[in-house]
């Protein structure tokens, strides 16, 4: 028998019993849109929940503690905790990378959001610095970067040279063009500035000249190729020490906040001087009051501190940050890009805003770019330091994240590690408090977690508990796929019987097909060509059904969830392989359940049917 | 065109065995237009099974246009069944889901090797040649018995079989419509010089044949030796 008159005897005869077919093949539907809708679900949650805190290949571990007469003491001593850690870390079996993290170890508070919120918000300000290239791909992601590019791509770029030239909501890109803001790149290039008081508040190898660390020339040369030696910036008067700064030909080549001084040809990167207009403005948070302004030139050209002088403010997003609370100069500096995570809204928008009568947060796009002042050094909770160590910045929320911590501020590490030795001294920024540790790809975790245990360390407690949803997300899943078999697998019973009946109905017309020539075979391929195109009709009905099903799943996440603001519009993860595998299954139980039959109408005997 | 020697057919139920064809001997020339009788139960449905090729389980030698049945496979059975031999039943075995055309096309599905070129064009004209190409479009459940077999004998040389086997193809039937039945088998099969076996109880059904073959005890009985 040929394809095609099969095909067409098939598609006959399904349409003759679609009757009965459609009643037992609705067990298959059931169980394929079960199948196909926890899975996608699972998967989702997977990777749009879980993964966001922790991907699979990812663990977090801090140093064990142990109960010793009823205090927990670290298995781990501090010192064993800086950067050689991190290389013996680095060289554990499967690891590809490692991430240190380190807490601030100083007294901050932070007040803000009056533009957002009608009034201040003040609260004490934890740090806690993780590495840039760890939240790169999350922070594009709830910003929404691909959309904005997208959009910014239909528009024509405009050439610029400063924030200004450009439209309202553009920064003029590194490369010269006006684009969307985007605030995740302001952590992945934040760089550090350090400040400091004396040459212990440094780096190792490093100097503190008039507030700021440096690395001396030796020998008139500088190791980091790029840098060029120059006098100390700030620095008057006859001994100047020659400090080593990157090398520059226009202020476009130089970061935010930096101008390109010196002779045309042997330029460094310099800080901008600037001061701020008043007193009250150094504890504002006000956009105007933040600003300062420059003192190294006018806007309108003439010499700077002369009368006719008109201010011109710090250059693109910086601000004039101050040495310490009794001075008002400083240098133009960007923010502290500032990461938040997501449950901290979603306790803001439960408990807090309704408590003191602020006005919920709705999504991302509110909140980005707002910025808080910062007080170091200072607290409500404790004393605080002296005058003139305290100092205040200005902080700039420029994403969100699950690996944030929940209850404060994540910032770039070498922040954390120049504001720890500034305030508490280069000892408290050598110790890292956990460690990221990656994995090539699925693997085992259990060998590396058990090799980090004989190390003293232990799962981070947000780390256990992504792998504690993870576990049972995973037995859920076997859970729903093992139901889900179930019910295909009775269906498949059902179609049995629904094929026997039919089977012994149609008999006379299968003897007489056989007496017109048709093969054994030929009669098993119809039945069972039959039930497998009944299993790919309800297979995909089924998962139809399961799309539906996530639909309205997502919108009723959407209408009962509405206090969350960071959760996945899209709750379900649609594998194509998991697609054709769900349609496979549907037709082998089709199948299957059609073997029996088959096998009865290949065997009807004809001279027995069609003679009487 | 028909050759039988010494067949035996034996139907072994659970307890009862009845051994219904006794060493039968039976030769059939081509284009021949064969009358088979006998009392009921005689084993004459049981013969043209054989002959049909729906029924392998037999002793004794079966040649049909040159083919030894035993031993074929089923395909080649099958092969045999949709190219040599066509039949024509008692209750016209119609599928009621088809229209009449589609019943008479119906072999063009097994025609693996495409035998029959243009089959819709095929079938009309064969119900026309049965009278019943204005009824091509309607369901075997809107004719008459005497045109549902008429249908049946149209779908039975639609694939141009060399030998038509009838049983009892107006036992459903009134005489006036039988012998329309008869008339159409006759016409058609001389035309094509197709070998016909009718099984009949009617003696002038019998009477218009080449010739009257008698089965009794299991074998042919010879004009001769009638009991
Ligand atoms: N499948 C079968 N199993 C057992 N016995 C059978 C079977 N088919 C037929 N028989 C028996 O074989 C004998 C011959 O039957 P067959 O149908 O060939 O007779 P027949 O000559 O065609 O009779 P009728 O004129 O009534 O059609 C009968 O006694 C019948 O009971
Ligand atoms: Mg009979």
């Amino acid at each position: 028998m040929k394809a095609s008159s099969a095909w067409s005897v098939i598609v006959q005869n399904v349409r003759r019993n679609r009757r009965a077919f459609a009643l037992s093949s609705v067990g298959i539907v059931v169980g394929v849109s079960t199948f196909v809708f926890f899975i996608a679900l699972s998967s989702g949650v997977k990777e749009r929940v879980l993964n966001r805190i922790y991907p699979v290949n990812q663990i977090e571990v801090e140093p064990a503690m142990v109960q010793v007469m009823g205090v927990s003491t670290s298995v781990l001593d501090g010192e064993d905790l800086g950067e050689e850690m991190v290389e013996t870390l680095r060289g554990l079996p499967a690891v590809t990378a490692v991430y240190p993290k380190m807490r601030s170890r100083l007294q901050a508070r932070l007040w803000g959001g009056k533009s957002l919120f009608g009034h201040a918000l003040r609260t004490e300000a934890f740090f806690d610095g993780l590495e840039a290239s760890l939240l790169a791909e999350e922070l594009q992601e709830v910003e929404g970067v691909v959309e904005k590019r997208a959009r910014a791509a239909k528009r024509s770029s405009r050439a610029c040279k400063r924030d200004v030239e450009c439209p309202l909501g553009d920064e003029c890109r590194p490369d010269g063009t006006c684009g969307r803001v985007e605030y995740w790149r302001r952590f992945s290039e934040a760089h550090a500035v350090s400040y400091c008081d004396e040459d212990a508040r440094c780096a190792v190898g490093q100097r503190c000249i008039e507030g700021r660390c440096h690395t001396p020339c030796v020998n008139g040369a500088c190791q980091v190729t790029g840098d060029r030696c120059a006098a100390a910036p700030g620095c008057s008067g006859g001994a100047c020490p020659a400090v080593c700064m990157p090398s520059c030909e226009s202020d476009g080549s130089c970061g935010d906040g930096l101008a390109c001084v010196g002779p045309a040809g042997s330029g460094t990167c310099q800080p901008i001087p600037c001061q701020l207009p008043r007193r009250e403005a150094l504890w504002s948070d006000l956009p105007a009051d933040v600003l300062g302004q420059r003192t190294d030139r006018c806007a309108n050209g003439v010499e700077p501190g002369s009368a006719a002088c008109v201010p011109e403010p710090c250059p693109q997003s910086t601000t004039c940050a101050t040495g310490d609370v009794t001075s008002l100069r400083g240098t133009c500096e960007p923010p502290i890009p500032v990461v938040l995570s997501p449950f901290l809204i979603e306790v803001f928008n439960t408990s807090v805003a309704s408590a003191l009568g602020f006005q919920p947060l709705d999504g991302v796009q509110a909140l980005l770019g707002v910025r808080f002042k910062i007080h170091l050094g200072a607290s409500y909770f404790s004393d605080a330091l002296p005058k003139e160590r305290q100092a205040i910045r200005v902080g700039e929320v420029v994403g969100f994240s699950s690996k944030a911590l929940d209850f404060g501020l994540t910032v770039p590490i070498e922040l954390v590690q120049s504001l720890n030795t500034r305030f508490m001294g280069r000892e408290a920024a050598s110790t890292y408090d956990t460690f990221v540790l990656e994995t090539a790809g699925n693997e085992d975790m259990s060998g590396l977690i058990a090799a980090l245990e004989a190390r003293g360390f232990e799962l981070s407690r947000k780390s256990r508990d992504a792998r504690k949803a993870a576990d049972l997300l995973f037995i859920l899943t076997l859970v729903f796929g093992f139901i889900s078999l179930v019910i295909v697998g009775i269906a498949a019973v059902n179609i049995t019987h629904t094929f026997l009946v039919i089977v012994s109905e149609r008999r006379y017309e299968i003897g007489v097909m056989r007496a017109l020539g048709a093969t054994r075979s030929d009669i098993r391929r119809i039945v069972l060509g039959e039930a497998a195109l009944i299993g790919l009709a309800g297979g995909g009905l089924g998962v139809c059904i399961a799309f539906g099903a996530s639909g309205l799943a997502n919108w009723a996440a959407e209408q009962a969830l509405t206090a969350i603001p960071f959760k996945p519009d899209d709750f379900f993860v649609y594998d194509p392989a998991i697609l054709l595998a769900a349609l496979g299954f549907s037709v082998l139980f089709c199948v299957l359940g059609a073997w029996v039959p088959a096998r009865r109408a290949s065997r009807v005997d004809p001279a027995r049917v069609l003679v009487t | 065109m028909i050759r039988i020697r010494d067949l035996h057919k034996r139907y072994v139920d659970a307890e009862v065995t009845a051994h219904v064809l006794r060493g039968l001997d039976l030769e059939v020339q081509p284009g021949e237009l064969l009358a088979l009788v006998g009392k009921s139960g005689s084993g004459k449905s049981t013969l043209l099974n054989v002959i049909g090729g729906l029924d392998q389980s037999y002793e004794g030698e079966v040649q049909v246009a040159g083919v030894t049945l035993r031993g074929l496979d089923d395909r080649a059975l099958s092969r045999f069944r949709h190219e040599t031999v066509s039949y024509v039943f008692q209750l016209f075995h119609l599928l009621p889901h088809l229209t009449v055309l589609e019943n008479v096309r119906l072999a063009a599905w097994f025609d693996e090797a495409s035998r029959i070129a243009g089959p819709d064009a095929r079938a009309l004209e064969l119900l026309d040649r049965v009278g019943l190409a204005d009824r091509a479009g309607s369901r075997p459940g809107q004719l008459s018995g005497g045109e549902k077999q008429r249908v049946a004998i149209a779908r039975a040389l639609f694939t141009r079989p060399r030998l038509l086997l009838a049983d009892e193809p107006t036992g459903a039937l009134d005489s006036e419509h039988g012998s329309s039945v008869l008339n159409a088998i006759t016409e058609l099969s001389r035309a094509d010089g197709l070998t016909v076996i009718v099984v009949t109880h009617d003696d002038q059904i019998a009477a218009r044949c080449d010739r009257v073959v008698r089965i009794s005890d299991g074998r042919v009985v010879h004009p001769g030796e009638a009991t």
